[in-house]
């Protein structure tokens, strides 16, 4: 028996944790998702509680969003609490269950998280997710900080299960990344009893009466904007005549100046835009004469609010995106909302103070970072193997398309490697070599993915590749974890989300299973790498090559790392092959000659080949 | 009242610890705290900052020109954050230089290019009250091999009285003990060295 964990009354956490406590407060049983900066915290967070406190809520890193939702959907049809948890792309995936579902209603409460990431810091694109609210009709809560994040979790349970819609709880990565303090609640470890009602005639799209469904998502939504009004959200404080709507972290960066400038507003906190709580929208126009509307993304908000205007016939005037104060583009911060509050008021309200000079100091080269693979990583080999192989069949780089796809694999685009064409979304790299083959490239096409990625969404363009005739090279570079996000376990990992042993699915079998030329290569072993390389390109159809070798990173971690390598000053011309062409982090240059550092080399050995005098060698046991 | 902190370096030099670290502290003195970090691609070898924010804060990130310390465990790393600092910003700086790509990606046979001006130069001319220290270096001089973050995060606490006014020197080794747990003690000797160091440059 473990021992029961007391818990502070009160604790730091990431906002996607935040939702984490709020979920298991609200006795959530089944949390599903799958891995995507900025929402991966969530369900990291949440095993390693549910593990700890030996919780039994069933925890699943899901193949893919889709999977995700349709799991989380049956366990809230069997009357349980679910969550799922994924990134603004992931909900693209995940859509079109989610708009059923919206028809088909829900039993269990169950939350939709998505973290959308206005600025990209994620590499994706500025994705409003409250469209998908507007589109699917489901209501959206919009987290400011963590704290709210928490308490809207909570709401969100109670709400869907009383309104029996999904709810799309919804972060940015100013909150979701950002730590807050929360007030933490008991972990009920109740179980609900399962119970599915055989219904035909609302379960199946085909026997239900879609237009009936449809009309009662309205109510529904009615039902919503009473609850909220209820639980005072979307707080509206009535100050004087300059008016400001805020929603998600603006809120929190209007707050930081109102307390900065002692400022009197009148504000609305907008908790949740969809469905649009008219009556609190019509309590703040009476109040002012101005209106800031301060919302991240697209004019969802702004757009409305002059709806609700026109149809109120006043007179106000809006300050938004649309007369463009603010952009639609990028993030928001301190320093913008400054600026928009001074167009408000009329007032220069000041933002800076006593800096050194008028402008920064000057910036240096040296500073600039760009991405690069972890020391010792098989995908750099793996890349940098592909450009050997290139080669070697008379071909140049710029002749040869190699297509890229999320996750790890895609920094093969940076520089000095520079292998991948294109990299779009998971599992696109198949589908768009297939396609530069029928529109006519006559080189050999070359697709790159991770395992991750190709559970996700490449199997069914590999089989719709081979089904007709294409012919290209399809290289899975199999490292066993969904490593940029994380570490997340995947099929190939053989775990779950909960550190238990899970079927192992191998990519090998399923490749083999198409029955198309297939081979597996060691990135490491970098001589029949090559081989192998230029022997599958020259087949005729699809053939697909498996890179097999664990995360280096994760690898280490568990068994240390090999010997490292060393640079024999002797031999070595300082010639910059390595640091220039391979680029490992562990190799920095030097006047005479270039230096691996003991420390950080894991030993992979694939920099002795690179190295065109046989300058690195490998150094004595540590 | 009110104290901004802005963490900054390289992924992997433990920026992300220093910064619960010290919101840890905070709000063990019932102190709010607010911690925004960079994560996942940031992870790769790139830059990393955290911003930590007590008192009475709202934004998630310090405003431009607020900060009361800077904290850099990378040479060139602090020069990247001139847009928060003022005249009264107490900057401590680790001279520890970690390459970046930049030999990668200059072409393969340019030599990488070096700025004219001295960075140490740089620092000072930003703000008076900077200290560049041989983080790296001064922990091996304790006989521990890694420690670099923790160390620096003394020097920046002997620096900058402020600081300490909020939260006292037991009371930021109690958070070290409770969010590095490995080796607490040892930890806390690096951070008390740090802060020793510090303390020195106040006193000059």
């Amino acid at each position: 028996m473990k021992k029961p964990v007391t818990r502070a009354r009160k604790k730091l956490v990431l906002g996607n944790a935040a939702i984490a406590e709020g979920a298991l407060e609200s006795g959530v049983e089944v949390v599903t998702g799958y891995p995507g900066t900025p929402s991966s915290e969530l369900i990291q967070y949440l095993a390693e509680v549910v593990i700890d406190e030996q919780l039994p809520t069933y925890v699943e890193w899901s193949i893919n969003e889709k999977v995700a939702l349709d799991v989380a959907v049956a366990a809230s049809w069997s009357g349980k609490r679910a969550l799922v948890t994924m990134k603004m792309a992931g909900l693209n995936v995940a859509a079109d269950t989610m708009i059923n579902v919206a028809y088909k209603g829900v039993r269990g409460g169950l939350l939709i998280y998505v973290a959308d990431d206005p600025g990209t810091h994620a590499g994706c694109t500025e994705q409003d997710s409250r469209y998908y609210s507007l589109l699917s009709r489901l209501p959206i809560l919009d987290a400011a900080d963590p704290g709210d994040a928490h308490r809207l979790t909570r709401f969100g349970f109670e709400a869907s299960e009383k309104i029996q819609l999904p709810i799309i709880l919804r972060a940015t990565t100013n909150v979701a990344h950002t730590m807050g303090l929360i007030s933490l609640g008991e972990h009920p470890r109740q179980q609900r009893e399962f119970r599915f009602e055989k219904n035909i005639s609302n379960y199946t799209t085909i026997l239900a009466d879609r237009k009936d469904q449809h009309k009662r998502i309205f109510a529904k939504l009615q039902q919503f904007l009473a609850l909220l009004d209820e639980e005072e959200f979307n707080p509206v404080l009535l100050q004087g005549d300059w008016g400001v709507l805020a929603s998600g972290v603006s809120w929190a960066y209007l707050q930081e100046a109102i307390a900065m400038h002692g400022l009197k507003l009148s504000t609305l906190k907008l908790d949740c835009a969809n469905p649009w709580p008219e009556g609190r929208v019509r309590a703040l126009l009476a109040g002012c004469r101005k209106i800031l509307v301060l919302e991240e993304q697209e004019p969802i908000a702004e757009n409305l609010l002059r709806q609700t205007i026109a149809e109120s016939g006043s007179s106000i005037s809006v300050l938004g995106k649309n007369d463009g104060v603010l952009p639609r583009v990028d993030e928001y911060d301190f320093e913008l909302v400054m600026e928009a509050l001074s167009k408000l008021t009329g007032r220069e309200l000041q933002t800076k103070r006593r800096s050194t000079s008028n402008s920064d100091p000057p910036k240096s080269d040296r500073s600039k970072r760009s991405l690069t693979f972890c020391i010792g990583c098989q995908h750099r080999a793996t890349y940098f193997l592909l450009g050997r192989a290139i080669r070697k069949l008379g071909l140049k780089k710029d002749e040869v398309i190699v297509t890229g796809d999320i996750g790890c694999t895609s920094l093969g685009a940076f520089k000095p490697l520079e292998t991948l064409w294109t990299e779009v979304t998971m599992g696109a790299s198949i589908g768009l070599a297939h396609g530069f083959k029928i529109a006519g490239n006559s080189k050999p096409v070359i697709a790159t993915l991770g395992d991750s990625t190709f559970f996700h969404s490449g199997i069914a363009p590999l089989i719709n590749a081979i089904q007709h005739g294409s012919e290209l090279t399809v290289v899975i570079m199999d490292n066993g974890w969904t490593a940029m996000t994380g570490f997340q376990p995947n099929p190939s990992t053989g775990l779950t989300a909960l550190q238990r042993p899970a079927t192992r699915i191998s990519v090998s079998q399923i490749v083999a299973s198409l029955g198309v030329p297939w081979k597996a290569i060691e990135p490491y072993k970098v001589e029949a790498a090559i081989e192998t390389i230029v022997e599958m390109v020259k087949l005729p159809g699809v053939k697909v090559i498996v890179a097999t070798e664990e995360c280096a990173l994760q690898r280490v971690r568990r068994q240390g790392p090999e010997d490292p390598y060393q640079v024999n000053p002797e031999t070595c011309r300082a010639c910059h092959t390595c640091t220039r062409t391979f680029a490992c982090p562990a190799i920095s240059e030097g006047e005479q000659h270039h230096v691996i550092d003991s420390v950080t080399c894991i030993g992979c050995g694939v920099c002795a080949f690179v190295c065109p005098f046989g300058a690195i060698e490998e150094a004595p046991s540590r | 009242m009110r104290y901004d902190l802005l963490l900054c370096g390289v992924g992997g030099q433990g920026i992300i610890t220093l910064s619960e670290i010290v919101a840890t502290a905070a709000i063990s003195k019932d102190l709010k705290a607010i911690v925004t970090q960079d994560r996942g691609l940031a992870q790769r070898g790139g830059s990393v900052k955290a911003h930590v924010r007590m008192g009475d804060v709202h934004s998630p990130m310090i405003p431009k020109g607020h900060a009361h310390a800077l904290l850099s465990l990378e040479l060139w790393e602090s020069l990247s954050y001139n847009d928060y600092v003022n005249l009264e910003t107490v900057i401590a700086v680790s001279a520890t230089v970690i390459p970046g790509l930049w030999s990668a990606s200059s072409g393969k046979k340019k030599t990488p290019p070096v700025p004219n001006a001295d960075p140490r130069r740089m620092i000072e001319r930003i703000a008076p009250r900077s200290l560049i220290v041989d983080g790296d270096a001064r922990v091996s001089e304790l006989g521990v091999p890694r420690g670099t973050n923790i160390f620096m995060l003394g020097v920046i606490f002997g620096m900058d009285p402020r600081i300490r006014d909020l939260i006292s020197a037991d009371e930021l080794a109690a958070s070290i003990a409770s969010v590095v747990r490995k080796k607490p003690e040892e930890n806390i000797a690096i951070f008390r060295a740090g802060m020793e160091c510090g303390k020195a440059s106040e006193s000059r």
